[in-house]
This record gives structure tokens, sequence and C-alpha cells, in this order.
């Protein structure tokens, strides 16, 4: 009963219920090793400029060369607005490189960079699903 | 799922216009900067955060052993947040979203860009009715008064919520939690000074507060896509085993 109560203890100091910005919900899910990060090239399919989580949508081609779809999740469209980011900054067919922190094994990734053809770069609010390794 | 997401719009339109036509046609209040007990602090505007008040570092709110072990047992796929379920305060405020104040004649009304949640703080001394005692609600119902130059704000009768004092930490809120808010001006500074109390959750009572800057641009309107939000929840693994 002791021992309990002891590791309650530990848990209430380690949950340091700090006053920081959060994310919609953990984005624990999401690989920070730079073994798992993604770098793509590929044609915009479809852009959910939306909350809780925008979602982009970029169709390239794997190592067999078959076509597959990345989805790259972001923040809430109330956040991207702060960086200058819109519905209309990006669109169907836009050609661009991808940075991003994918779920091991999946097509889907926290989105770190966007930049577009004409070198133009999008760079999401940072959040805690970035790794401080990665500089953008 | 279209639907919900047609019926959340519905909600929020709805939600929108009867905020309209409460604002157009309650008498906007006379506010004004000072510091005497019954001046009233110019409140209104959209407001946008600069950091923590007097940039002091927020401590932490520390959870009684019982609210520490619900934390521990608490398994993520039950986050109301995954349903679009707003947070309540305190964690709506620490969040990082910008709201808009608006004062009137006999409330104050508090819409916020996080998950576009509407407070309306009741006025003392303005006829209005108390809570119905059996009556718990997520953002809880909220009185107020100016002393000394400050909006300060009662709230309680909370329904219970796992996230009680944080958007994300699952330290319950319970039915006794209550929550004072002070707000005031410095210039062009909107600044709070917060205190929660829950005899049931918190060891001691959680004090935090903040700074915003007048913000230009409205507010974006969250618009809480139902089906994206849950779907973060199916790559979290459960705490507990299968059921067979």
């Amino acid at each position: 009963m002791r021992r309990s109560f002891r590791t309650l203890a530990v848990v209430a100091v380690a949950l340091g219920l700090s006053a920081e910005a959060f994310a919609h919900h953990s984005t624990t899910y999401y690989s920070r090793e730079q073994k798992d990060f993604v770098k793509i090239e590929g044609k915009v399919v479809k852009w959910e400029y939306r909350s809780p989580h925008s979602q982009l949508y970029v169709e390239t081609t794997d190592k067999e060369g078959k076509a597959v779809t990345w989805r790259f999740e972001s923040t809430p469209a109330a956040w991207l607005a702060r960086e200058g980011i819109t519905k209309d900054s990006i669109k169907f067919g836009d050609q661009v490189t991808v940075e991003g922190f994918p779920i091991p094994g999946q097509l889907f990734a926290w989105l770190g960079k966007i930049t577009k053809a004409d070198g133009t770069r999008l760079l999401p609010q940072r959040s805690s699903a970035t790794p401080d390794w990665w500089k953008p | 799922m279209r639907h919900a997401r047609n019926s959340s719009r519905r909600a929020i339109v709805t939600g929108a216009v009867a905020a309209a036509v409460i604002i157009a046609f309650t008498p906007a209040v006379s506010a004004q900067s000072g510091t005497g007990s019954s001046a009233i602090p110019k409140l209104t505007g959209i407001w946008h955060r600069k950091g923590p008040l007097n940039g002091k570092t927020n401590a932490p709110a520390v959870p009684t052993n019982r609210a520490a072990g619900f934390n521990q047992a608490f398994d993520d796929a039950f986050n109301p947040t995954y349903d679009c379920s707003p947070t309540p305060i305190p964690g709506l405020i620490n969040d990082d979203y910008d709201f808009q104040i608006t004062q009137q004649a006999d409330r104050v009304i508090i819409r916020y860009e996080k998950m576009d949640v509407v407070r309306t703080i009741w006025l003392e001394g303005h006829g209005h009715p108390k809570p119905d005692t059996n009556v718990y609600t997520n953002q809880g119902h909220s009185v107020g008064r100016y002393e000394g130059g400050r909006l300060v704000v009662e709230t309680t009768h909370f329904a219970f919520d796992p996230r009680g004092f944080s958007a994300n930490r699952w330290v319950p809120g319970s039915t006794l939690k209550k929550m004072t808010e002070r707000y005031w001006r410095e210039g062009d500074t909107l600044k709070l000074d917060s205190v929660s109390e829950d005899p049931i959750s918190l060891k001691q009572p959680y004090s935090y507060g903040w700074e915003w800057e007048v913000r230009k641009e409205e507010l974006t309107p969250y618009d809480c896509d139902p089906q994206d939000s849950r779907w973060g929840a199916q790559w979290h693994d459960s705490k507990y085993p299968p059921d067979k």
C-alpha cells in the first residue's frame, strides 16, 4: 500500500500540468527519429484547411514506382493562419516537396515543411510532433 | 458522419446567430479605463496571447493522489476531445487560441477561437436567475462583477470532465470545481490572474495568469470536423488488453 502511494506521488509530480500550448490531442504516434524522416516530391491532390487538424494529401511514387498518396497532418486552421498559411496557399495540382515525420509503416505523417515549385516555403507553427534535431 | 458534421455546423450557425441577436439588442456598456472600485475596464476586443502574466512561467497544478490515480488509469480513446467536445476552463484558456470579449450592460460574452466556445458571464445586480441546483455543464455557470477596475468572474456547476485543468492531461474536474478569473487592462495589454479549486482533484489551488494584446483580424472559425477529430485515436495503443 505504501508503495502504491509513493508511485502515485511520483505520477502526480510527473504530470506537471504545464500551461503551454497544447495540441488537440497527443501526437506521440508520429516518429521523431531521424531514420524515419520523410522528404517526398509530388502533386497536391487534396488540401483540407480545417480544425482540429489540417490535412495535405500528396501523390507521389514509392521505391517500386507505384503511385501512392501521403497524408500529412498539421495544426488547425487558426494556427496556420498565424503563419500566413491560408486555404488558398496550396492548390490542387501544385508540385511540392514535403518533409514530415511519419507513423512507421504508414503513409501518414506529421507535416513539417512544404516547398512549392516556385521556391515558396510554407512552415507551419512548430509543435510537439516536430523533433529538436530537425532544422527547417 | 456527414449528418453529424452538418448538425455541428447548424449548431454553430445557430449559436452565432443567437449571439449576434443578443449583442444587437442588448445595450452596450459604457466601458472606460480606470482604477476606482466601480470603474469598468474596457475589455471589449479580440485578444491574442503575448505570454504568461508578468513574464513568469505558470506553475503546474498539483493533483491529489486520487486524481493522479485517475490519470494513470485513463485510456486515451475516452478523450472527449476526439469527438469535438469542448475543453472546459481553465484548460480552454490555457490553450493557445485567441478570443473575443464583448461587454454588455448586464453580461459579458467571451467567444473563443478554440472549438467555437461561447461563454456568458452574468453580471451581478441585474436579476439574473441563479443556476439550477442540479444542472452541471461543460463550461459551468459564470457570474461576474466589476471590482477595483477589474472584471471578477466566478464559475461553478461544472460537469465532471477528465480534462478538468488541462486540455490533454487527465486530472479530472469534479462537480465541486470552482474557478475565479480576474481580468484587467494595462495600456493595450489585457491581463488575467486566475485560481482554480477542486477539493477532490487538487491538493492546493491552481493559479495561472496570461497577457494578451489586441488582434486586428477576425477570429478563425474552428468548425470542428468530428471525423478528422477522432482519426488520431486509432493510433494510440490501449493501456488495457483487448476484449475477447
